[in-house]
């Protein structure tokens, strides 16, 4: 019997206490802003301990690498030098900014909090979709929810087979102690009609920071103050949850409303940090994945442990021919896309929107990867009373503080319908707790 | 968490206000549907006027309660109120905490589950629950003096505004600006001194509540409308 059948008798129990914590996130529809509670299945994913120690190593050493990207795309520019990245690649994706050009954030940290999304393939191996660097949500989830799951059911608890997850607080306060300036911490959120809101204000309660909205904050002299009713409270560390485009009017989108003007010469001069560090999108982009593994080899000189679906950059006059012959059988990724938009299953189109298709990559081929379709794992999940398979996801939080670590549990989503391969919320899936056993 | 901005101020201000004028609404809603069912013509009607209610028609009362309760585009509504005190809480999580927040939320939900149900005045029982939960999470989860007095003085200002306006529990009132005068130098912001003198005098003026006239009772709102700045925020 799994370890999880009590707990699965209370699910209705905690999705209704869930609710009541207001456990939520927006979408906008037709233009219209609603918020939609996060449906929870409390039949947990399970990862073996021997299983999570080589995913932990893995992330990390992604995240590493990563962040070695990043300095160096925004400095020396080497391994465009080296030829191991193209240029064309590297600043024609629309998250290279060169603003950022010749700024070392505080600590030399980029990605802070970075979101790797993977799933497990039917032979067991763990691949990495999507790496997410600029504002990864979703951690809030499993927090709130694997409080709730303790409440309920003690006997699943009681033996500790499953890693503790609920420091997740302490390690995001830890990660802004580290980089911080000199001031307090603030959580910047676009305000309460951002899809993860709820994300935004609980994770400021739980470290301790601040929650301000971008009004509350103001530069003076490249420094960045947080306005107070009585005094202005200099900001050390900024953990932002706003686009990278909406930051700084000064720098960014000129027409922006939710940015605070002038951050960027505070951020410029060293004297406040912000997290995740502006312009990482150069780095997480579905094109520039594709050169990870690279990465991992070229900039720490080991072998990657964790693998990426294979990939096609239609860019490239072979990967484009394969692309165009078999795309009946690959997904095609639009780059600029995010949250399950812009993907398209070959399998799923008539020879008509195959043929539009064809003709886009052909025309825009920069604009598009393709990947073989993994045949990922499905989790047992409740469905009208009983257990059903259904496709999902981990996204695997990696926190780089003093030294980068991975937080032994995730976002794990479940596409809702059985045969749907899209977990994301806004398609309306729901989610999972993610169990990192023990031993 | 130690830093509140001016907006923060204002939000928990409008918190404590909008939380207790659903309750004190709800509460006199109750007492004068119940009028009602043997005055269908009674002074509640009027008394209602005050709130902004337009109780002056209909021979049938009770669709005007279910509209009073329940309709959220009426800006007097229990509804209403208890959805912009919602409005005001989301912002305050980082300073009223989950907990707290939750009770404000599970008083949302228990209207829209009044709305839905065959009794809803025995159902709004929940709400009230809610709220006083909420009220007594307001010392036990809010750590920040400054925030606390805040909410407080904003349930104690409306209730003050509501009492005058209905000119319903009158003998409550020095009671309450008591209160007030224990709060309000804790409250982190500045406020009219005047104003405040001026409710004080009101309200422990000779023959109070008794010589109160409709004259008074327009000083004592006017009184109390300038306490604090005008929000600045919707």
């Amino acid at each position: 019997m799994p370890v999880y059948d009590s707990l699965v008798t209370h699910t209705s129990a905690i999705n209704a206490q869930l609710a009541r914590y207001g456990v939520k996130f927006g979408l906008y529809k037709n233009g219209e802003f609603r918020e939609r509670l996060f449906p929870f299945d409390a039949v947990p994913r399970v990862i073996e301990a021997d299983a999570w120690d080589r995913l932990e190593k893995g992330l990390a050493q992604r995240v590493r690498a990563l962040n070695a990207y990043l300095a160096d795309v925004y400095g020396a520019k080497q391994i465009i030098a080296d030829g191991i990245v193209p240029a064309d690649f590297a600043f024609a994706s629309s998250g290279y900014l060169p603003q950022c050009e010749g700024i070392t954030p505080p600590g030399g940290i980029y990605s802070h909090i970075s979101g790797i999304d993977l799933v497990e393939g039917q032979d067991g191996e763990w691949y990495v979709l999507e790496d997410n660097l600029r504002i990864p949500s979703g951690a809030s989830y499993p927090l709130v929810a694997r409080d709730l799951c303790r409440r309920c059911d003690a006997e699943t608890f009681r033996g500790h087979i499953m890693r503790d997850n609920r420091d997740y607080g302490e390690r995001l306060k830890a990660v802004m102690d580290n980089v911080n300036c000199g001031g307090i911490n603030v959580v910047l959120t676009p305000g309460r009609y951002n899809s993860a809101y709820f994300e935004h204000s609980y994770l400021a309660e739980k470290a301790d920071a601040v929650l301000a909205e971008p009004g509350e904050l103001f530069v003076e002299d490249e420094i960045l103050y947080y306005r107070d009713a009585m005094k202005r409270h200099k900001v050390g560390a900024v953990y932002r949850r706003l686009s990278d485009e909406y930051l700084d009017p000064l720098c960014f989108l000129p027409e922006s409303l939710i940015g605070v003007p002038n951050i960027m010469a505070a951020y410029r001069a060293g004297n406040v940090a912000i997290v995740n560090a502006p312009g990482n999108g150069a780095a997480d982009d579905k094109g520039i994945y594709y050169f990870v593994p690279k990465m991992v080899e070229y900039y720490l000189g080991e072998k990657p442990i964790l693998k990426n679906a294979p990939t096609y950059l239609p860019v490239f006059d072979e990967d484009r021919e394969y692309v165009l012959d078999n795309m009946e059988r690959l997904v095609v990724k639009d780059v600029a896309e995010a949250g399950g938009y812009g993907v398209v299953f070959g399998s799923s189109m008539d020879a008509e929107q195959l043929e539009h298709f064809r003709q886009a990559v052909r025309t825009e081929p920069r604009r598009f990867i393709a990947q073989e379709v993994i045949d990922f794992k499905c989790l047992p999940t409740l469905v009208d009373g009983q257990l059903q398979p259904r496709k999902a996801d981990l996204r695997a939080f990696v926190l780089a503080g003093e030294t980068t670590t991975v937080w032994p549990s995730g976002l794990t989503r479940y596409a809702i319908d059985a045969d749907s391969s899209i977990v994301n919320s806004s398609q309306g899936g729901g989610f999972k707790d993610t169990w990192v056993l023990s031993r | 968490m130690g830093s509140l901005s001016l907006e923060k101020v204002d939000h928990l201000l409008w918190l404590g206000r909008y939380v207790e004028r659903c309750y004190t609404t709800m509460g006199f809603l109750i007492h004068a549907y119940d009028e009602a069912l043997d005055f269908p013509d009674g002074a509640w009607r009027e008394q209602l006027g005050e709130l902004g209610f337009d109780a002056t028609n209909g021979a049938d009362p009770i669709p005007f309660f279910r509209d009073s309760l329940f309709n959220g585009q009426n800006p007097s509504s229990v509804k209403f109120s208890m959805s912009a005190a919602f409005d005001n809480a989301v912002v305050l999580r980082d300073v009223i905490g989950t907990e707290c927040l939750a009770y404000v939320q599970m008083a949302v939900n228990s209207i829209e589950a009044a709305d839905r149900s065959d009794s809803p005045l025995l159902s709004m029982q929940n709400v009230r629950d809610d709220i006083l939960a909420f009220k007594g999470c307001v010392d036990e989860y809010i750590g920040s003096d400054t925030a606390r007095n805040l909410v407080k003085s904003g349930f104690t200002v409306e209730r003050m505004d509501l009492y005058t306006r209905l000119r319903y529990r009158l003998e409550r009132l020095q009671q309450e600006a008591h209160r007030l005068a224990g709060r309000i130098d804790r409250i982190g912001i500045a406020y009219d001194k005047e104003a405040f003198n001026k409710t004080i005098q009101l309200v422990y003026s000779p023959g109070f509540p008794d010589d109160f006239t409709r004259e008074r009772q327009g000083e004592l709102l006017t009184a109390l409308a300038a306490l604090f700045p005008e929000r600045s925020l919707s």
